[in-house]
């Protein structure tokens, strides 16, 4: 009988021979996380013989325990580190020390679960995000969270959002980026990430599918709204504007920019330009652009939002994808199943009826010496047709509704303030962030302002929802307006229960709209209580 | 330009609306309230946009929902 065996923990060089890593070069997958550690700066690898991984376990009972091959129900896990690590310094931290202790966590990069299936090995892994320069437009990263590794009693911390290749066992595309979605830090608090197991189990409940359960074959939206319901989150879904379900780059970067700032991890699905086959991602964070606004113009300050951070189970985690448009004079409408010309890049049923987006891989300069392949280099791009979000259950109101409503009302604030130039933004927040965190960022050269501001809403407003709609509005980079919104209603109903003003005659334009009587025309209805936050 | 259009182009500018500070307390405002305006010139500068804010109407098709969204 052959049962597993104590196995000592060992010590490797990033890049080694005795490095696993290095032996899973043949794997696209293998390829991009050794240039992303190498980015990272790994220098050391610190292997974990046995370890008992939930999402792997759930696999294993679901789909590989009664396969004839006989696979382990153990894995391994490979934690990188940034310094050179010897078994002396390992033990010196693992006895507490605390010079040892801290070094090696100051250096921790994260780790990856390598599953015991030959033929797709990489399991959940979470990776430190790229090191920040100064900039005033930072990467927004809000669903990222901490994740705690314990070795022999030794603390490991890693932010990110976990990640993990599909084993076409129990998971597909859609399955892995529908359980990236769920590990979001936004949901922290009331609920339990399922496995993809759990995941793919309850996409297939009865009447949802007439395709077999597992080997997993894909799945619907609709069957990914099941399994999002079923796991108490409310989902938003998201179908491309144009002709054929494609997204203008407006609509889509700035409802992917507003849920990825919400903490709402989003699930791109389209089609690859390669073969026109269908493929599912999760992008976990974007880099926030900056207001670019010509006089006059009301610009959506996300729509110029340029890169996304793409978990893509093909390729790897936080991969980094420019957001293209393509003239849509380029493409010629051909049959589904003509040969495509060699000018198409990609296949429609029917032209699409304006530029349309298309995410490419572009991986950010080089960090590291080493001489490795681009892993990006064959990666074909991508064309969205659906974004699909899970939100908390009692959050009712799509990003659209959103930016509808600040589409007009920064329309009609234009000819109020002069034809000055406005940009608008949203996102979902917490009441108890925004007051928090939010106002304390944005006021906080006005420390007279800031409590008066954070008491009005508490004691001049009627009573909040939990999770709130902001609509942002402002010049020059500089926030002039947020007008907040409840979640907790339908569209037709959908009412602002206030807005702050932080210039005056911000203030004052909005009582200029309210005195022409437009509100209602506009779609906007009445701004609830003025707050004056100046 | 028109409002009718989006733009297209890169990013530009030093900040965003969420990473930038309010006006600080006393700065000169960056707008000015036009008093003379009048509610058919709001009305016509909402109509110029409609096109654009159309597309946030969110209309989800059964085709797109019913297809397999990644193998």
């Amino acid at each position: 009988v052959t049962v597993h065996l104590a196995a000592p923990l060992t010590l490797a060089e990033f890049g080694a021979g005795d490095d696993p890593l290095t032996s899973l070069q043949h794997f696209p997958q293998g390829q991009y996380l050794k240039w992303y550690l190498a980015d990272l700066g790994a220098t050391t690898v610190l292997i974990e013989p046995n370890y008992f991984d939930r999402d792997y376990l759930s696999e294993f009972s679901a789909f590989y325990c009664t396969s004839s091959a006989g696979y382990k129900n153990v894995c391994q896990r490979l934690h990188y580190f940034s310094i050179a690590i010897d078994r002396a310094l390992l033990e010196r931290a693992i006895a507490d020390d605390d010079e040892a202790r801290t070094r090696i966590r100051g250096a921790y990069l994260g780790f990856i679960v390598r599953r015991p299936i030959p033929g797709t090995p990489f399991g959940r892994t979470v990776l430190r995000w790229y090191p920040e320069p100064p900039t005033a437009l930072p990467r927004v990263t809000n669903p990222a969270r901490v994740y705690t590794c314990n070795v022999a009693g030794l603390r490991l911390e890693v932010e990110g959002l976990a990640w993990q290749q599909q084993d076409q066992g129990v998971g597909a595309c859609a399955t892995i980026a529908l359980w990236t979605m769920l590990h979001s830090s936004a949901f922290d608090d009331r609920h339990v990430v399922p496995t993809t197991a759990e995941v793919t189990q309850t996409a297939h409940k009865a009447g949802l599918s007439e395709a077999p359960m597992f080997p997993s074959m894909g799945l619907t939206a609709v069957q990914l709204i099941a399994a999002l319901r079923d796991s108490g989150f409310a989902p938003f879904i998201l179908e491309g504007e144009l002709r054929g379900g494609l997204f203008g780059k407006e609509r889509f970067s700035s409802s992917l920019a507003s849920l990825i700032r919400s903490g709402y991890p989003v699930v791109i699905a389209g089609s690859l330009e390669s073969d026109d086959s269908g493929h599912a991602v999760c992008a976990v964070g974007f880099r926030q652009a900056a207001s670019n606004i010509p006089p006059g113009f009301l610009e959506m300050e996300d729509a110029n939002t340029e890169f996304v951070y793409v978990h893509d189970d093909n390729l790897g985690p936080a991969a980094r994808f420019r957001v293209e448009v393509v003239p849509s004079e380029s493409v010629v409408a051909t049959s589904a199943t003509s040969p495509a010309p060699d000018s198409v890049t990609v296949r429609f049923d029917v032209a699409p009826t304006g530029p349309y987006v298309a995410l490419r891989a572009v991986p950010p300069p080089q960090k590291h010496s080493l001489s490795l392949p681009d892993p990006t280099a064959n990666h074909p791009r991508m064309i969205p047709t659906l974004l699909l979000a899970a939100a908390h259950q009692e959050v009712r109101t799509s990003p659209d509704r959103f930016h509808f409503l600040g589409m007009n009302l920064g329309a009609a604030l234009i000819p109020v303030i002069g034809g000055r130039g406005l940009s608008t933004s949203t996102r979902m927040i917490r009441l108890a962030d925004y007051a928090h965190k939010e106002l304390g960022r944005i006021l906080a050269a006005n420390p007279a302002v800031l409590g008066p501001t954070r008491l009005a809403l508490w004691e001049s407003v009627p009573p909040m929802s939990l999770h709130l709609g902001v609509v942002r509005f402002g010049a020059e980079n500089t926030p002039l307006l947020d007008v907040i919104y409840d979640t907790t209603d339908s569209a037709p109903n959908l009412r602002a229960f206030c807005y702050l003003a932080y210039d005056s005659e911000m203030f004052d334009a909005v009582d200029k709209l309210r005195a022409l009587g437009v509100l209602e025309d506009i779609g906007a209805r009445d701004l609830g209580v003025g707050i004056k936050a100046f | 330009m028109s409002n009718a259009e989006a733009p297209h182009g890169k990013s530009g500018g030093e900040g965003s609306l969420w990473t930038t500070p309010a006006p600080s307390a006393g700065a000169a405002s960056v707008v000015k309230v036009d008093q003379s305006v009048s509610a058919t010139q709001v009305r016509t500068a909402v109509d110029a946009v409609k096109s654009r804010a159309t597309a946030f109407k969110g209309k989800v098709s059964d085709a797109a929902l019913r297809a397999i969204v990644g193998r």
